[in-house]
């Protein structure tokens, strides 16, 4: 049987092949000879097998949700509760009436959260919250009392149980006037206030959140689901949205603006205000802000758009917008229109859109104070809130009113009828007033007209996503650039008469053009606003200083700020001279010029005006003012960049104590201050407070704005880079790792500051050894870039270099060639074979070139570096041609072309005397290197007058006993070492170590390479007990230096334990290659290593006449070795040929010439210690 | 190490028994994975096997990955035990459809339904059964494939074979499992 079911799977499979039906029943009828049944069975398989092409190809199983009935339902438990009636459905699941049973008896609310979250992160979120939640105890809060799971796995919290319906039903119900509505929302503030005085940030407030109930006749408003929302972590995604609109409703259209970027993290109490001034307009007007039609028709990112940035009209002017249905809004608040509409307009509008304001600065700090002013307008007392600066332009003319008043009606004529119709009605109704508050309410809110006049003026670009990047063919930026001209000019044309009114706009053009990141467009417009508000309004006006601080960042970092400074020198002379040396304004215009002056680098002048700003506003607005405080600020930067540390020190010590108390320890300007402090510390003695202080920095942060908010994370970035300056590599390695998963998940795997992370995490990888994970990080950024922005982009061009360096320093040369290779075609394609990045790329493609051993190659290369790298620097600015020379000629002699090598170092030499002078650091490695070609020429004697001088020239210039100067006298021992004349050099390396020991602060580590050195050229000189004392020495220092378990330590330990073995104390350098193995088996190590360090174990067991023990070590080191052979360079190789001699050794010694032989075979065909060298 | 990657380097180590203790772990996961995902879908959504094999796979073994040869066990194991996940519950469909079992289903207890329009899977298995009593190595190519979710290509590394002969083989086992579903043909005998 077996040999017919090959034989017909044989068959099936040359049959399946033949697509002609004919031929195959041929080929059949050949193969089969006589077997009918078999050629019709193959046929057939074949047959069925293209029929049913898919059968099993799908792939696998897909698996369908097969989605049982709801298991909750009356009757059921749920926990220790038993469900008894639906009483809701709401956006998150459905609403139950329960009996509890324990500990006590009583009624609940429970809701079942809808399928689609993790229960166990859910309640995992509220057990977190839970003790807040409890702290809570408010006639106005319904408690939430439990969260858990129900048995299929779904969410549930258990509430309060509130019978009631929602606030804006009952309010309409009872067609309740605006003062009822008022009385009932301020104790829902008061509610709001409370739980934020305990911690708890509601994020979801909205009507069907605010049940009303009556107690006694009386209505108590009760807001539920506190710490629901953020146990479910319910925020705007599309998800949720897609989810169904309907389901969501109130979601979005009481969302803050913050909320709606999504970042779902950066999130505080004044999201609450923002929503409690929605449910105010609603109860005013029956209406949201925001168009709940619209916000659903809208696709989602138009939607979050619309909540970001579009300003909704104010109460008053919805009302009059909302035509027929205004006599219905009005009957439900026991009104007419034009008397809701009056009694509206005006502070319930500045109220309502204080707290809307996008700017959560600007809204009311707490909602107590929202309550507070509410209860102002219902006292008939002013109110807080009203438009911006009207304070100050109260006390202009009565001239300008008119004229502002007049501009802004004809721009609201011009750019949306219907608005200014209704905006000059308003203004109209209030002309008959005469007491002051309604004067001061007059100027407000003729103001409050022109603030207006520029936020529809803004509107104008507002049907443009910001996300998209073009409209109509055109860059978004670009367009949005044209419009706002076409608006300046429009503006002018229409305005002329009214220079203040033009002024205002052209600075708002400006702030717009700045955003966009049209600074020259910026600057123009912010001067000549400037030069009018001078005239105008003088020096001391508010928006001539917001102009010359626009402009100020406007040329921040351009080359202009150096051009513009004479002219910020101005503004503080005229404020000087038209208002005192002392006046607040005078002191902005000297902050900002301070700014000025640090930023183009005069930081002595910045110094000096800082600290005089600094003395005056500490007089006149008191040490802990924000004002004061920005100065302290910028001086403490100042003193940073003059590195007068111990001062920026105590300065942003200072700082940040006053703005936690001014600002709040969260506060971004406080964690600036943080920020500037740490780095200021970020040195080795003071590393520690330094990390002490990002960790502080970085809790903050993560506390303000959420674990994954972009300043969090690059403040996790820093303390990353502080753990690891601090020689904590590890913590820093896995904070890099956090930091990159953070922006690969908020910002995508393409944001350029998430590839700055792989690039940052990549190194510290490399750094702690782990070269595999680093390798694979950077692979992946190229990856990514490639994807991004094809092969020949800046970005990719730098990572495609970075990543055939790294493959180089990780061994790989094959594949570092490869992708050099690559790199620099792609380079050259794009920017040229003279491109300084070019040049790089083929500087290291020729160090790979040679440590493969082609050297010809290199040649080549390098030969054109020379020539690419003039032509790109023709000052030779970096001094590169030495170093590029000096690997040229390297590449001579390896390419056998010594004479070559020679020319070159000689003109090397040359160039240095002459362009670098005799004392330079360049000349004297240059003579240095020329005496060694001359040595490995064989003619050393030509070298002698070039170290000798090298040497005394050194020794002149930095004293006898410096580093340098040691290398120096080393280096003239080596020359007469390798030109065998030991007797001249052994004085040399014993005077070089006595010098080196004798030094007040010795390096060990410099110490133990003197004590190399002499050791070796002992050996040389047949003076083995000095060298083995030297060798013993090593190991002291190496001890002392180095604690147990350190990275470098297993290389040390073998470089002493090979020298031990030499010297025929096998015995003791056993010890040593154990614990260095030990170590390199616990860590990640070079490939090479750890196999090398296996053979050599094993050679020092050999030497001690142990063979049975040496020998699988020597096989293993061996095999290890051969395994990495690929990825190790030639000069690492050098380990295998040792590996196979001690191999050859061993078998001699135990009698087995044939494996000898074989041995010796492997050995010979290894480049040997020096087989890339010279002959010595 | 966890229990699954120290059964997978059992196996390495020549004990081709402990292949048994990994089964009911696989399964376990994952149909404790099915449930948890399709309690998270919209009734009418498809799970991919393959997602959730290399799910349940990333949470037993998770970072100690012991490299291809192990995790060609892994796979073999998730491929059978998708296969009785699957089977039990089409079994569990005919005996609802020939008027036992139960009125409704816990969710807790929602199984993967099969999609594919006409795929009887009762059929299949007892094809499989048969085909792996002839060629061991052949039905454990479809399981791979088609319960696991595998590309030719892993599931010719799970197998330590080429790819080439995985394309091979698995077009054979394909239509030799058709043919023993459709049964014989109404005038040809069989070999």
């Amino acid at each position: 049987m077996n040999t017919v079911q090959l034989d017909e799977e044989a068959i099936f499979d040359v049959a399946r092949k033949i697509a002609d039906r004919e031929a195959r029943a041929a080929y059949l009828a050949q193969v089969c000879g006589g077997d009918a049944a078999l050629a019709r069975r193959v046929e057939r398989l074949v047959r069925v097998g293209e029929q049913e092409a898919d059968f099993l190809v799908a792939p696998a199983c897909d698996v369908t949700v097969d989605m049982p009935a709801e298991a909750e339902r009356p009757g059921v438990m749920v926990g220790p509760y038993k469900l008894l009636e639906p009483i809701g459905e709401g956006g998150m699941g459905s609403v139950y009436m329960a009996e509890q049973t324990e500990p006590v008896r009583r009624k609940v609310a429970l809701k079942v959260i809808k399928p689609g979250m993790d229960s166990k992160q859910v309640v995992a979120r509220f057990e977190s919250e839970r003790q807040a939640l409890a702290l809570m105890d408010h006639p106005n809060i319904a408690r939430v009392l439990d969260a858990g799971a129900t048995g299929s796995g779904r969410p549930y919290f258990v509430m309060e149980l509130v019978r009631g319906v929602s606030i804006t039903e009952y309010c309409d119900r009872e067609q309740l006037p605006v003062a009822a509505r008022l009385e009932l929302f301020v104790l829902v503030c008061r509610a709001v206030q409370h739980a934020h005085q305990k911690g708890v940030i509601h994020r979801d407030l909205k009507p069907s959140n605010i049940l009303v109930t009556m107690h006694d006749g009386v209505p108590v408003p009760k807001v539920i689901d506190f710490g629901i929302a953020k146990a479910t972590g319910q925020s705007l995604t599309e998800k949720t949205l897609f989810t169904g609109f309907a389901q969501l409703v109130g979601t979005p259209l009481y969302m803050s603006p913050e909320q709606a970027e999504m970042s779902g993290l950066d999130v505080d109490t004044r999201s609450d205000i923002y929503s409690l001034g929605v449910l105010l307009y609603e109860l005013l007007t029956g209406t949201t802000p925001f168009d709940s039609e619209t916000l659903r028709k809208a696709a989602f990112d138009e939607m979050r758009r619309i909540i970001r940035e579009e300003d909704p009209p104010r109460p008053s002017t919805r009302l009059s917008a909302l035509g027929q249905t205004l006599t219905t809004v009005s009957a439900m608040r026991g009104s007419d229109p034009r008397r809701l509409n009056r009694s509206v307009r005006g502070e319930l509008d500045w109220i309502a859109m204080k707290a809307l304001d996008k700017d959560r600065r600007r809204r009311y700090e707490t909602a107590g104070d929202f309550a507070a002013d509410v209860l102002n307008y219902l006292a008939d007392r002013p109110v807080e809130a009203c438009p911006p600066s009207a304070g100050y332009r109260l006390k202009k003319s009565a001239r300008k009113h008119r004229r502002l008043l007049a501009a802004t009606a004809s721009f609201l004529a011009l750019l949306v009828a219907g608005t200014a119709v209704s905006a000059w009605q308003a203004v109209r109704a209030t002309t008959a007033a005469t007491a002051e508050r309604r004067a001061n309410q007059t100027a407000n809110r003729r103001l409050a007209q022109l603030e207006s006049a520029n936020g529809i003026l803004a509107s104008i670009f507002k049907d443009l996503d910001p996300e998209s990047e073009e409209k109509e063919g055109k860059p978004l930026r670009a367009l949005l650039g044209e419009r706002l001209d076409r608006a300046t000019r429009d503006l002018q044309g229409a305005a002329v008469g009214d220079p203040l009114a033009v002024a205002k706009l052209q600075l708002t053009l400006g702030n717009s053009q700045l955003g966009l990141g049209y600074k020259d467009k910026a600057g123009d417009l912010f001067t000549k606003a400037h030069a009018t508000f001078l005239a105008e309004a003088g020096p001391g006006d508010p928006d001539a200083i917001a102009c010359v601080a626009g402009l100020f960042r406007a040329y921040s970092h351009t080359g202009k700020l150096r051009a513009a400074v004479p002219w910020f020198e101005g503004t503080v002379t005229q404020a000087r001279t038209a208002l005192g040396r002392e006046h607040p304004a005078t002191l902005a215009y000297m902050d900002n010029l301070a700014w000025a002056y640090h930023y183009t680098v005069q930081i002595d002048r910045s110094i000096a005006l800082f600290e005089e700003t600094l003395r005056l506003r500490t007089a006149a607005l008191g040490r802990g003012h924000r004002d004061t405080l920005d100065t302290m600020y910028g001086l403490a930067t100042a003193y940073r960049s003059a590195r007068k540390l111990s001062q920026a020190v105590a300065l942003f010590e200072e700082t940040i104590r006053l703005r936690e108390a001014a600002l709040g320890p969260g506060h971004p300007d406080t964690l600036a201050a943080m920020h500037h402090l740490a780095w200021s510390l970020m040195n080795s003695s003071t590393i520690d407070r330094a990390v002490r202080l990002f960790e502080e920095e970085l809790r903050r942060h993560t506390a303000a704005s959420g674990p994954r908010h972009p300043r969090t994370l690059g403040c996790m970035n820093d303390l990353a880079t502080a753990h690891t300056w601090s020689g904590r590599p590890d913590q820093g390695l896995r904070m890099y790792e956090e930091v990159y998963r953070g922006r690969k998940a908020t910002l995508g795997a393409e944001h350029p500051a998430t590839l700055g992370s792989m690039s940052n995490l990549a190194s510290a990888y490399f750094e702690a050894g782990k070269v595999e994970e680093g390798l694979r990080m950077k692979e992946e950024a190229l990856g990514v870039a490639r994807a991004k922005w094809g092969d020949r982009h800046h970005m990719t061009l730098t990572l495609m270099h970075q990543l055939g360096s790294a493959y180089r320093h990780a061994g790989k040369v094959d594949r570092a060639i490869a992708q050099l290779e690559e790199a620099l075609r792609q380079y050259k394609a794009e920017k040229g074979a003279e491109d300084a990045g070019a040049v790089e790329i083929m500087v290291d493609l020729a160090a790979a070139y040679r440590e493969v051993g082609r050297p010809d190659d290199a040649v080549a290369m390098l030969e054109a570096v020379l020539g690419a790298y003039t032509a790109t620097d023709p000052g030779d600015r970096q001094g590169l041609y030495w170093s590029y020379a000096s690997e040229l000629a390297s590449a001579y002699r390896e390419a056998g072309r010594p004479e070559r090598a020679v020319t070159l170092r000689r003109e090397a030499l040359e160039r240095a005397r002459a362009e670098l002078g005799p004392e330079h650091d360049k000349t004297l490695s240059a003579m240095s290197d020329l005496a060694r070609e001359y040595q490995l020429s064989g003619e050393p004697g030509r070298g002698d007058p070039l170290v000798e001088e090298a040497f005394r020239v050194t020794k002149d210039k930095l004293g006898p006993d410096a580093t340098k100067t040691l290398g120096f006298m080393s280096g003239v021992a080596l020359h007469y070492q390798k030109s065998g004349r030991l007797d001249k050099a052994l004085p040399l390396f014993e005077e070089a170590l006595r010098l080196a020991k004798a030094r007040s602060t010795p390096d060990d580590l410099f110490t133990f390479d003197r004590l190399d050195q002499l050791a070796e050229a002992y050996i040389e000189a047949r003076r083995d007990d000095d060298a083995l004392q030297l060798t013993r020495e090593m190991l002291a220092v190496a001890r002392r230096r180095l604690p147990a378990g350190d990275r470098m330590l297993p290389g040390v330990l073998s470089r002493i334990a090979r020298r031990l073995s030499r010297l025929g104390h096998a015995a003791e350098a056993e010890p040593l290659l154990r614990e260095g193995l030990a170590i390199l088996q616990k860590s990640s190590a070079l490939e090479w290593q750890t196999p090398d360090a296996q053979s050599m174990l094993g050679g020092a067991l050999l030497d001690q006449g142990k063979h049975a023990e040496a020998e699988p070590l020597l096989l293993q080191g061996y095999e290890g070795l051969e395994r990495k052979k690929a990825g190790i360079t030639a000069f690492e190789r050098r380990p295998l040929a040792e590996a196979a001699e001690r191999l050859v050794r061993l078998y001699e010694a135990t009698g087995r010439p044939e494996e000898a032989a074989k041995w010796r075979e492997q050995a010979r065909a290894e480049p040997g210690p020096d087989a890339t060298g010279p002959p010595e | 190490m966890n229990d699954v990657t120290r059964i997978l380097s059992a196996i390495e180590h020549g004990e081709p028994q402990a292949a048994d203790r990994l089964l009911p772990l696989v399964y376990d996961e994952l149909r404790k994975l099915a449930a948890r995902r399709l309690a998270h879908e919209k009734p009418g959504q498809t799970l991919q096997a393959t997602a959730l094999v290399h799910d349940a796979y990333l949470r037993l073994v998770g970072a100690d990955d012991p490299g291809w040869d192990s995790r060609g066990h892994f796979f073999a194991a998730a491929a059978e035990a998708m296969r009785r996940i699957l089977v039990e519950n089409a079994r569990r469909k005919a005996a609802l459809k020939a008027g036992g079992g139960r009125e409704r289903v816990d969710l807790a207890d929602a199984e993967p339904a099969m999609a594919g329009p006409d795929l009887d899977l009762l059929a299949l298995d007892e094809a499989l059964a048969e085909l792996e009593a002839k060629d061991r190595r052949k039905a454990e190519l479809i399981k791979l494939r088609f319960f696991a979710g595998l590309t030719i290509e892993q599931a010719a590394k799970a197998l330590g074979i080429a790819t080439s002969t995985a394309d091979s083989e698995w077009a054979y086992a394909r239509s030799w499992l058709r043919v023993a579903m459709l049964g014989d043909e109404p005038d040809g005998p069989d070999g």
